[in-house]
């Protein structure tokens, strides 16, 4: 039986954050912590971590809690992560460029989280880390992901890396899924490379939040704040090609139920199997991403038209491919609510807790994994 | 009067029937072999281009479009015509335009003798397409208030009427115009469909050589650098010289000119022997020898098979 | 005390906006039409300082497109039962391409379901569609025309009606439709193609001839589609119609002859979609003649050639035009609108009927911005913020 002074010491522990210090995520975190009450969690850079080689991480001190945030959007950091990760090409702000090299790099990194923890827990100095690193690392795979969520999954197959091929594969694989699929990175977070391709009566059409930059022969994509339809067969030939080398999935596309009109998609976070903040994206496009000038859905209207049954439903969902990573304390799951049949598993993301404002019972997401209850730990 | 569709319309007036009819629609008489009108027609549009027509009865009424593109036999235009639109390009034939036109939209572009204006006519509000009408000497004061009005290659029209009105461009590309009435002073300018500045349409001396490279467009370097002249232009960036010779005028050079992001800019420089003018003549960048260069221009591929005795 | 009521109305919204001065404060309410909406009050340190606040906020609204509650635009005529001219507006912003049509004529749009009741009373306009996977459109229209509210309906809201196959034009919908046109007796204003890009291309929209639709209806009042292959206008008679709307990637000329053609004395609103030739629409300004003349249409209030790769063009001619004497809106917006077309409008009347002149989503430089906003009518010279400035290449807003 642990006395109340324990608890209390367990809630005061010191917390740290590996992730960008110049971020919204941290700094609204750290801010949290304030408000709370609670002592500003200190943060570890990932840029430190890269080119000290995990040995930055000695500075935590034992006891401490550590959470592992997003390494963020700067260019240094992801030129780091694609040389840690045996790549030699790396993107301008906002490319798509090397992200199999940068999920090796992400691996790497997590492997020195996870041996730093394994060499703490010998040394009797250990740590409470939120999350598995080796979670993370399969989170970021959407591949593997992919056949942990099995059943609760859209028909899925991995691309052949090589162009031709991949282009067959996508053609027949559209085919026999009415036409329409999803070709996503297999290594990235949020809407990075995400391409809605369709082909019907010989027409292509490819809706993506991307930029091509053409200078002579050279292609380059960037991500984009802007959804766009591409209907050029030379546009997409040419995204697919820089796309497909980087690994690809195809994903069967899904008849997305309606919301005031437009489609939707649920993100629920998962903090300890509770499954309380649920945003509604709505967009006119199948890319709902937030960050994409999409709109949060209004939670009532969602009640009315779905029904609660179907909105719990998913969240059970979300809860059951949450615990797939059983000592990974809180994830991001995106749910697929199809007009007709039960959900699906869009992706679990190991970042997906940045929701400013979101409140579920009055407590923002950070509230809640700031409070989340210290007598569980260990 | 009967009213026809425009298929049976089309039928009526290749059978040359003489019955009057009238039409809803637009009647499509592109390259047939109609040569005359044999009826009184009434439509909304006429297409006769590429027909041998040779002239147009008074009674037709043409509600919008009436389009006689390379009519080559046209001669004569009915007095009094009202349309919404004449078209008229490629009509080498025709040398004037009937008293009492009325119309919005003139093409006559490439009219080599298109000479003279009615005394009374109405074309105004819309568009006129002069290019190359090279028999063009004046435009008449009735003209306008207009939309655009394309005068390139106009090369014997030096002015235009004081008080004329033009709402959007002006082209003036190679023709003879040297100055705007006050009533165009802030009109924009074209040459050859390149929006261009007042600077460079008329005061081609200050343009300098600096100018033309920092300039983005390339479709506008080329004009600037016709405008300031090939030779004068090839002085100020001093060109590089990549071959020279001497050929019946003198001494002949072959310079280049690098431009970013376009491609060089190579000419033969040379003296005209009959005016002993030196002349800048714009060869393709692949050219090494004045000799390449002058056969390229002659018409031969082959600058071996090129042996002029004299050249002129 | 100064009081202003203003409205507004577009493809997804019907709201009001009312101010009220009283000394040095004042009092701002606003909401969705029907609705009491909701009240801020401000106070300031004197009147004259809140009458300056009153006027500035006023500008800012009329500039947005707000027009006065009872302006002849927003009120309806002598019949009470026929629909304003701003609820002829389609969508304003090239933002809203993108999206489904939330309103109609002002009201609400729900997609239909056979499963639940119609609201009685014509206060929802109803959108019947297919989805990808499935092909609801026709089976819940022919549902809801066996219903009490169809009687009742004003508007009706065609969306998707193909679901994924792009080959299949409206003529069974239209056909439907007409067949019915006595059960759908209070029908005013039919919206053909409420489809966006990510449904199906506007480019790949197959139309067919909206002719049948103008003779079954004879009070018609509004008819708007969208897609401009094949479109077809083969009835050009019709006594009643105030508003017509035909929005695409490429209108073909002979669209634009037609209606250049036809026998319209009723029409107000006239919105056209021409495009680029890439997507058919193969129209010039000369095709524009008989509508610019302006004999053809003797009620004419607002005029949108929109969405146009040679806007320039139409500028330069249709400030000389008789039209632009008698209109109270030109309507630019969307196309490649560029220095040369904007300086052309610099001699637009401003001491005529003409009040309102949209140019939003324009290729113009500052300098020409500049001139135009010191002509004494409302403007919109808004760009999107993707507009690059530098931008060599001009796309009209709805190329595909």
């Amino acid at each position: 039986m642990q006395s109340d002074a324990e608890k209390r010491s367990r809630i005061d522990r010191e917390c740290w954050v590996i992730g960008d210090p110049e971020s919204r995520r941290v700094q609204d975190f750290q801010r949290s912590a304030i408000g709370l009450g609670m002592r500003v969690p200190n943060c570890l850079d990932w840029n430190d971590l890269i080119a000290s080689e995990g040995r930055c991480l000695e500075q935590i001190p034992p006891l401490a809690r550590v959470r592992i945030d997003s390494f963020g959007q700067r260019c240094e950091t992801i030129a780091s992560l694609i040389e840690l990760g045996g790549g030699d090409v790396f993107p301008k702000r906002g490319q798509v460029l090397s992200l199999d090299h940068q999920y090796q790099g992400i691996v790497r990194a997590m492997e020195m989280v996870e041996c730093w923890r394994c060499r703490r827990l010998e040394s009797k100095h250990d740590v409470i880390i939120d999350q598995v690193p080796g979670d993370l690392a399969v989170m970021f795979d959407k591949w593997a992901t992919h056949q942990l969520m099995l059943p609760y999954r859209p028909k899925t197959v991995l691309l052949p890396t090589e162009i031709d091929a991949a282009g067959q594969a996508i053609q027949s694989f559209a085919d026999c899924c009415g036409g329409r699929v999803f070709v996503k990175p297999r290594y990235a977070s949020s809407a990075s490379g995400v391409c809605c391709y369709r082909t019907q009566r010989g027409r292509q059409q490819l809706i993506a939040a991307i930029e091509i930059d053409r200078c002579g022969d050279d292609i380059r994509l960037f991500n984009s704040l802007r959804v766009r339809s591409f209907t050029n067969p030379a546009d997409i030939d040419a995204i697919l090609r820089v796309l497909i080398p980087q690994g690809m999935i195809a994903e069967a596309a899904v008849s997305k139920a309606r919301l005031d009109g437009e489609r939707f998609d649920l993100r629920i976070v998962v903090i300890d199997g509770k499954a309380d903040h649920l945003v509604v994206r709505q967009s006119p496009w199948p890319i709902t991403n937030l960050h994409l000038g999409n709109r949060r859905g209004d939670l009532e209207l969602l009640y009315d038209s779905v029904g609660i049954d179907r909105v719990n439903d998913c969240r059970q969902l979300a809860i059951h491919a949450a615990a797939q990573f059983p000592r990974t304390r809180y994830s991001g799951v995106d749910i697929l609510l199809p007009r007709v049949n039960p959900p699906l598993v869009c992706e679990v993301n190991a970042f997906g807790d940045f929701l400013p404002n979101l409140t579920a019972s009055g407590k923002t997401v950070y509230a809640s994994i700031l409070q989340i209850d210290a007598g569980a730990f260990v | 009067m009967k009213t026809l569709s425009p298929e049976e319309a089309r039928q009526h007036l290749l059978a040359e029937e003489k019955a009057a009819i009238c039409v809803e629609g637009s009647i499509d008489l592109r390259q047939t072999k109609l040569s005359s009108i044999a009826c009184r027609l009434q439509c909304n549009d006429l297409d006769l281009s590429g027909t041998p027509i040779e002239s147009l009865p008074k009674s037709l009424k043409v509600r919008s479009r009436l389009t006689l593109d390379n009519c080559t036999s046209l001669q004569r235009l009915p007095k009094g015509l009202t349309c919404g639109s004449l078209s008229l390009r490629g009509c080498v034939f025709i040398d004037r335009l009937p008293e009492q036109l009325s119309t919005w939209f003139l093409n006559a572009s490439g009219c080599p003798r298109l000479s003279s204006w009615p005394k009374e006519a109405t074309i105004r509000n819309g568009n006129v397409n002069l290019r190359n009408c090279v028999e063009i000497r004046e435009l008449p004061g009735w003209l306008g208030p207009l939309g655009q009005l394309d005068l390139g290659g106009c090369v014997n029209l030096h002015a235009l009427p004081e008080g004329l009105q033009v709402s959007g461009w002006i082209d003036i590309g190679g023709s003879g115009i040297q100055s705007l009435p006050k009533s165009l002073a802030n009109s924009p300018l074209r040459w050859r469909s390149v929006p261009i500045t007042h600077q460079i349409a008329f005061e081609p001396d200050k343009i300098t050589a600096k100018q033309v490279l920092d300039e983005r467009n390339a479709e506008l370097r080329r004009v600037m650098i016709e405008r300031m002249g090939y030779l004068k232009f090839a002085n100020d960036v001093e060109a590089k010289e990549l071959d020279r010779d001497t050929d019946a005028g003198g001494q002949r050079q072959l310079l280049k000119i690098d431009i970013d992001e376009d491609e060089p800019l190579v000419g033969l420089v040379c003296n005209c022997p009959s005016t002993n003018r030196q002349y800048f003549l714009r060869v393709p960048p692949q050219m090494q020898t004045c000799h390449q260069a002058a056969a390229w221009m002659a018409g031969f591929d082959d600058p071996k098979r090129y042996r002029p005795v004299i050249e002129t | 005390m100064d009081r202003r009521e203003l409205v507004f109305m577009d493809s997804t919204s019907n709201k009001f906006w009312r101010i009220e001065l009283n000394g040095d404060s004042h009092t701002v309410t606003f909401g969705r039409a029907g609705t009491d909406g909701q009240s801020k009050t401000k106070t300031f340190a004197d009147a004259d300082a809140a009458k300056k606040d009153y006027d500035k906020l006023i500008s800012a609204k009329l500039k947005k497109g707000y027009v006065d509650a009872d302006s002849a635009s927003a009120a309806t005529g002598e019949d009470a039962d026929a629909l304003p001219v701003l609820a002829f507006r389609s969508i304003l912003k090239e933002d809203d391409v993108g999206h489904n049509a939330k309103t109609f004529i002002g009201k609400r749009i729900a997609d239909y379901d056979p499963n639940k009741k119609p609201t009685a009373g014509g206060k929802t306009v109803y959108r019947f569609r297919s989805d990808w996977d499935s092909q609801d459109c026709v089976p819940n229209l022919k549902h809801f025309l066996e219903t009490d509210a169809a009687r009742e309906a004003v508007g009706i809201v065609i969306g998707n009606w193909t679901g994924d196959d792009t080959g299949t034009d409206p003529s069974e919908v239209i056909e439907l439709l007409c067949q019915n046109s006595k059960r759908l007796a209070a029908l005013k204003a039919i919206y053909l193609g409420d489809i966006i890009s990510e449904e199906c291309e506007m480019s790949w929209i197959q139309q067919s001839d909206i002719g049948p639709l103008l003779k079954a209806f004879p009070n018609l009042e509004l008819l708007r589609t969208r897609g401009g292959e094949n479109l077809k206008i083969g009835h050009l008679k019709h006594d009643n119609l105030r508003g017509l709307i035909c929005e695409s990637g490429g209108l073909r000329a002979e669209v634009v002859r037609q209606i250049g053609r036809s026998k319209f004395p009723a029409l107000e609103h006239l919105e056209l979609w021409l495009g680029t030739d890439e997507y058919g629409g193969d129209s010039s300004v000369e095709d524009l003649q008989p509508i610019l003349s302006g004999d053809l249409f003797p009620q004419l209030k607002y005029l949108g050639l929109r969405n146009c790769d040679f806007v320039d063009d139409i500028a330069a001619v249709i400030v000389n035009s008789p039209l632009i004497q008698r209109i109270e809106t030109l309507d630019l917006s969307l196309g490649v609108l560029t220095d040369e077309g904007g300086r052309a409008l610099l001699s637009l009347p401003t001491d005529g009927t003409l009040q309102h002149v949209n140019l939003h989503f324009n290729y113009m430089t500052n300098d020409v911005i500049k001139e135009l906003k010191k002509l004494p009518l409302k403007m919109d010279l808004s760009k999107p913020s993707h507009m690059d400035q530098d931008d060599e290449w001009r796309f009209v807003a709805v190329g595909e």
